[in-house]
């Protein structure tokens, strides 16, 4: 990675160049070196097929739980992590733990359950059916927008799979994608800098862009005026990808300075080759500001989920494990930890490239939060009665995470909430009020199921 | 819905001759006078707004403001309130159109409510209006407006399925379908947005990658088998294409994705697009971009309905010979025109007319090898009762309860009703036949059970236990218990809670469907909940939605909802209700004064229901069971109206307006005078002028006058 500042890079550059579409993110250098505050920057991490909030439980924080080893926590418990042993999956985490917060107790029973809750895990809402209405991460994209609103980048439990659309959605019917091939994700961000191949593909891209608009306005000048709107929304389409297809060509320089070096691991077919590079492509997505909300989702989705870390030495799927089998002599939940371990290893390799650019008066990592959950709350054949949650970082100091430990009280205590408060909490960092998202539990009537966390939000 | 709103302006610009400012005074004023002022006027103003000081001009906001209150409320027939003297659909419609003619003239064009573009704003068209003696009289002739109609879900799965896309991997599914209960395919309902359109961009990009597959053997290019020959060779880096290779690559793609041969302006776009591309992409990359370009264009997302040739005396198109064969075609199937159309198009051979459509629909109704997989569809959506697989119900309350098998069942009985094609309408409300737990080999062709694993499902018929499975099918259900499709099992748990039967939602369908009357949506304000008093009946429990507020709308769905009460949510046939018994509830304890749990009791069943509201005199009155409401439902000429009325939404893509009134007229007549042939009423839809004319927005469309309700 080049770590020439932002700024430095501004006012070497691209205002020289004076081009008349400045690409967003120098919009945004500009805006900032004019005062403006930094973008708020939120990324998700899914690991598939549940985590059970032990395993990201400090030892020395005992939890009460009731006959079906659920969550029973008679009120809030608000602990300052400092005093206390990370678990051993968390502890790649250790140095950031001042901005960590370990988020336990919030259910998500609207979602159903299962081995994955699908669109219904960011979405709030029953995934039977698809994709049913917008998730967070698209609510956070249209907050805080950018060349790529939201980028989605991932693995499947198969290689095969380049493409999947189980986990995101910008509103109902509207499945946004999981980008499962590092080398073809690379293209589409970073095509306009790639050598060989990936250079093909983005020339070729953009002129069928050009084509297609151009063929798609040919016919609607024969068109009816009521033809011409509904044809409108198709011409708009390929226009809206043609624009960002130039400005990426525009930003080369850019681009090529904080592109990721392409490596073995783009076409690997080690599950934990493909995901590291995701989170390489991710990082480089971030900090070159083509996009603020980057969801990096592994083995989300029923059927994607029973990913199989080779890389680890575990030839064994996540379903197996989650069925209590071990492999090669170690038992099911080391397996699981050491999975866990992983994404939070790979979690923390993004917090320090974040943290090694700097921004205003600190880092990127200063205006970004990081949230790690799985699709399936707290088990393998969840029932969400639970979702536990690792953030890390506080958003330009809107969320209050500065290493705490939060439990909330159990379900249908009055003090009990839901994932859908906390996505309240980060709708309202990126500076969007609402009182509910997704749908309400019916179950918790006398629960206060409306607006943001309080405990969390600055 | 700016589609719309386009197409009204535009149409009502041209008729705002008629429409000149002195119309408020011949048409407007009189109109506000006699149905508006006694309650916006000068001595009352009710919800705050006054009407008699208008004086037709829009100029001030405040002024468009008043006027666009007042459109919507004509449009969605909410105004004037049911108790006053309603004005007729065509007064309301004058002034709607007066004011949309005003408001465009005025630069501020006027949006029609969304509602009554999709299917569930049907039924605000006055049935009395299109089925009587003189319907149609001063509106132009009918004619669908030109369309492009972004093709569905499942036309696009059969691309997919096809040759085009078989052997292509990581493609998905770009289309969505209406969510709401009912018809899923309405022309105006969807437009294709950038999500959309990078589907069906990478879908694109594996189409062509699938098409043209190839490796080399030690530098020797070596076709993927079953590759299209014109399309891989153009892969053949040792080889780089000809002039030649590049025109013949562009025809096989577009007989392969349009089923057509392009143009000489096509050709030539599309070789030199190949060319650029290979100049600045390299062969490989470059080709298959230019080829993908073929599987985006516009004719492969949406099915052209724009009308061709000359236009008739009222600025109607016929359909072109190509866009009317693939009208027909989707009309029944998901696939463009099989080969005897198909060929019939390459050779100039069918000719877009009344005749050659009919003839076509016709051999295709005839021919048993071609799949109709719409007209199966449209049932299903018109009932509803494939809706059942999505109701969840506890397995241990009833352990042979199979969604899936009861849907599979109604879906063979509808097909058998079909093609006896007699008396269809009413065999489907009435019949005692049924199909049970059975389903057809797919490779030896005879009958089989479809489901060996639940033993007692029968029972769900009302069958004994005992019952022996035949392959002889249809079979008659006990008598006195069932009639028809809404006392199907698979409807009754389709329109049914989890725990619970849904006379609500059964109501609902019965007076949108069979009545062709309209229920207001749940006010967002209401927390509809029913008490939670197991001892209680259902129809007790609902006595909650009597209270004057909610009866309002509660009285068009409970009393036609009710009789159901005969079958329990598992569509079971019943003698008596199951309620708690409190008492014996309450002295259930174990030694520790620990609940065991509830006992139950029966309680006597109460079937009695009420048809009323139908503004039909004939229709309305008591009833006392199921069959009784099925027999009133299927014995009355409106209720066969209003199936036709679905027919026609189903068949054209939108809704009727009064201009389609002959339409409705003559299809109705060719289903009765067929015997009760849905064949026949699918015939002279298919067959139509609204099916086969197009006109121009700027034309005078079909005059779509948004009419009062046909609120009974």
């Amino acid at each position: 990675m080049n770590f020439l500042t932002r700024r430095s890079f501004l006012q070497g550059t691209s205002l020289g160049a004076g081009t008349a579409l400045l690409a967003p993110m120098l919009q945004r250098l500009h805006a900032e070196s004019a005062g403006a505050p930094a973008p708020r920057r939120f990324v998700f991490v899914v690991e598939g097929n549940g985590v059970n909030p032990e395993q990201v439980q400090p030892k020395t924080i005992a939890r009460k739980r009731n006959g079906q080893n659920q969550n029973d926590a008679d009120s809030l418990v608000d602990l300052p992590l400092a005093e206390h042993e990370l678990p051993r999956a968390l502890e790649p985490l250790a140095e950031f733990k001042d901005r960590l917060t370990i988020l336990q107790g919030l259910s998500g029973r609207v979602c159903g359950g299962g081995h994955s809750n699908n669109f219904g895990a960011l979405g709030c809402y029953s995934s039977k059916k698809g994709a049913a209405g917008e998730t967070i991460d698209c609510a956070l994209a249209k907050a805080v927008p950018a060349l790529f609103p939201r980028v989605g980048l991932g693995i499947s439990d198969r290689a095969e799979h380049s493409i999947i659309y189980n986990l995101s959605a910008w509103g109902p019917d509207k499945a946004a994608p999981i980008q499962c091939r590092p080398d073809l994700a690379y293209n589409e961000l970073f095509g306009s800098v790639a050598q060989g191949a990936g250079r093909e593909d983005f020339v070729a891209r953009g002129n069928l862009l050009d084509f297609m608009v151009d063929d798609v306005k040919r016919l609607e000048r024969t068109l009816p005026a009521t033809e011409r709107e509904r044809l409108g929304s198709y011409l708009g389409a390929f226009e809206s990808m043609k624009d960002r297809h130039s400005r990426l060509n525009e930003i080369q320089n850019t681009l090529r300075a904080k592109a990721p070096v392409v490596t073995d691991k783009f076409r690997s077919e080690v599950e934990t080759d493909r995901l590291d590079a995701g989170f390489d492509i991710g990082a480089a997505a971030l900090i070159g500001g083509l996009t603020n909300v980057l969801v990096l989702a592994s083995g989300c989705g029923d059927p994607y989920f029973s990913v199989r870390f080779q890389g680890l030495g575990i030839g064994l799927g996540k379903h197996g494990i989650g069925h209590g089998q071990g492999f090669d002599g170690r038992p099911w939940d080391e397996l699981a930890i050491t999975i866990r371990r992983f994404h939070f290893e790979q979690m923390a390799r993004l917090a320090k490239q974040l943290q090694a650019v700097p921004e205003g008066r600190g880092t990127m990592l200063d205006n970004t939060v990081i949230v790690y959950l799985s699709d399936a709350a707290e088990s393998h054949h969840s029932r969400c009665w639970e979702w536990p949650m690792v953030v890390l970082g506080n958003c330009g100091g809107r969320l209050k995470t500065a290493g705490r430990y939060l439990n909330y009280p159990r379900y249908g205590h009055a003090a009990h909430r839901t994932t859908a408060n906390f996505y309240l909490t980060l709708l309202a960092a990126a500076g969007v009020h609402r009182d509910t998202f997704g749908l309400s539990d019916p179950n918790l009537k006398d629960v206060k199921l409306k607006g943001p966390l309080p405990e969390l939000l600055a | 819905m700016r589609v719309t709103f386009v197409r009204l302006i535009c149409l009502l610009l041209c008729c705002s001759a008629q429409a000149a400012p002195s119309g408020f005074d011949t048409a407007v004023r009189p109109f506000l006078a006699q149905h508006c002022v006694k309650c916006h006027g000068e001595q009352k103003q009710a919800g705050k707004l006054a009407l008699h000081q208008l004086d037709g001009s829009l100029a001030s906001e405040k002024a468009r403001e008043v006027w666009a209150r007042v459109a919507e409320k004509l449009w969605l027939g909410e105004m004037p309130p049911e108790d006053e003297p309603r004005p007729s659909p065509h007064a309301s419609g004058r002034v709607v159109n007066w004011l949309t003619a005003e408001f465009a003239r005025a630069g501020h064009p006027l949006t029609p409510p969304p509602a009554l573009e999709l299917p569930s704003g049907g039924n605000r068209v006055s049935h009395e209006a299109l089925f009587a003696a003189k319907a149609g009289a001063g509106t132009p002739p009918p004619a669908t407006a030109a369309r492009l109609w972004r093709v569905s879900p499942q036309i696009y799965d059969e691309l997919l399925r096809g040759e085009l896309g078989k052997n292509a991997r990581g493609v998905t599914q770009p289309f969505a379908a209406l969510t709401v209960e009912g018809f899923k395919d309405f022309a105006g309902a969807f437009t294709v947005d950038e999500p959309t359109t990078s589907l069906l961009l990478r879908n694109a990009d594996a189409i062509v990658a699938s098409l043209t597959r190839f490796s080399y053997d030690e530098g020797k290019f070596k076709p993927a088998g079953n590759t299209p020959r014109e399309l891989v060779s153009l892969m053949d880096t040792n080889a780089p294409p000809t002039e030649a290779q590049l025109r013949a690559g562009v025809e096989r793609q577009f007989k392969f994705v349009l089923r057509r041969e392009p143009t000489e302006a096509e050709r030539t776009r599309f070789v030199a697009f190949l060319r650029q591309n290979i100049a600045d992409a390299g062969q490989v990359t470059g080709v298959r971009a230019a080829l993908a370009a073929v599987l985006l264009l516009p004719e492969a997302i949406f099915r052209s309905e724009l009308g061709a040739g000359e236009p008739d005396a009222h600025g109607r198109r016929m359909l072109s010979p190509r866009e009317l064969a693939g009208a027909l075609s989707f009309a029944l199937t998901d696939r463009p025109p099989d080969r005897p159309l198909q060929t019939a198009l390459d050779k100039g051979q069918f000719a877009a007319t009344r005749e050659s459509a009919e003839h076509e629909v016709r051999r295709m109704l005839a021919d048993d090898s071609l799949a109709k997989p719409r007209i199966l569809r449209f049932f299903r959506e018109f009932f509803g009762y494939h809706l059942a697989t999505e109701v969840f119900k506890d397995d241990k309350d009833n352990k042979d309860h199979e969604a899936r098998v009861l849907v599979s069942d109604t879906d063979r009985l509808v097909e058998f009703l079909v093609a006896q094609d007699r008396d269809v309408f009413r065999e489907l409300l009435t019949t005692r036949k049924a199909f049970v737990n059975f389903a057809v080999d797919f490779k030896k062709k005879t009958p089989k059970r479809a489901s060996e694993n639940k033993k007692n499902f029968h029972v769900a018929y009302g069958l004994p236990a005992d019952w022996q499975w035949t392959a002889e099918q249809p079979i008659e259900l006990p008598a006195g218990q069932r009639a028809g499709i809404l006392t199907q099992p698979s409807w009754l748990v389709a329109f049914s809670m989890n725990f619970d039967n849904h006379p609500i939602t059964r109501g609902k369908w019965v007076r949108e469907r069979l009545l062709g009357g309209t229920v207001p949506d749940l006010p967002i304000t209401v927390d509809a909940q029913l008490p939670n008093t197991p001892e209680h009946t259902l129809r007790q429990r609902l006595e909650v939605t009597k209270a004057e507020y909610c009866w309002q709308c509660h009285q068009r769905m409970n009393p036609l909802g009710l009789p159901f009460e005969q079958f329990d949510h598992f569509g079971r046939f019943r003698a008596t209700e199951r309620v708690q018994d409190k008492e014996a509830t309450a002295a259930n304890v174990d030694s520790k004064g620990k609940s065991r749990g509830p006992v139950f009791k029966e309680a006597p069943l109460d079937t009695r229901g009420v048809v009323a509201l139908t503004s039909d005199a004939r229709l309305d009155g008591e009833v006392t069971d199921p069959l009784a409401l099925m027999q009133k439902l299927a014995d009355s000429e409106r209720v066969r109206q209003v199936f036709v009325r679905h027919a026609f939404r189903y068949w054209l893509g939108r809704n009727e307006t009064l201009a389609d009134a002959p339409v409705l007229q003559a299809a109705d007549r060719a289903y009765v005078e067929g015997g009760g042939s849905f064949k026949a009423l699918l015939v002279s839809l298919l067959t139509s002028d609204a099916f086969l004319y197009r006109v121009n927005a700027s034309q005078p469309v079909a005059s779509n006058p948004p009419l009062k309700p046909d609120r009974p």
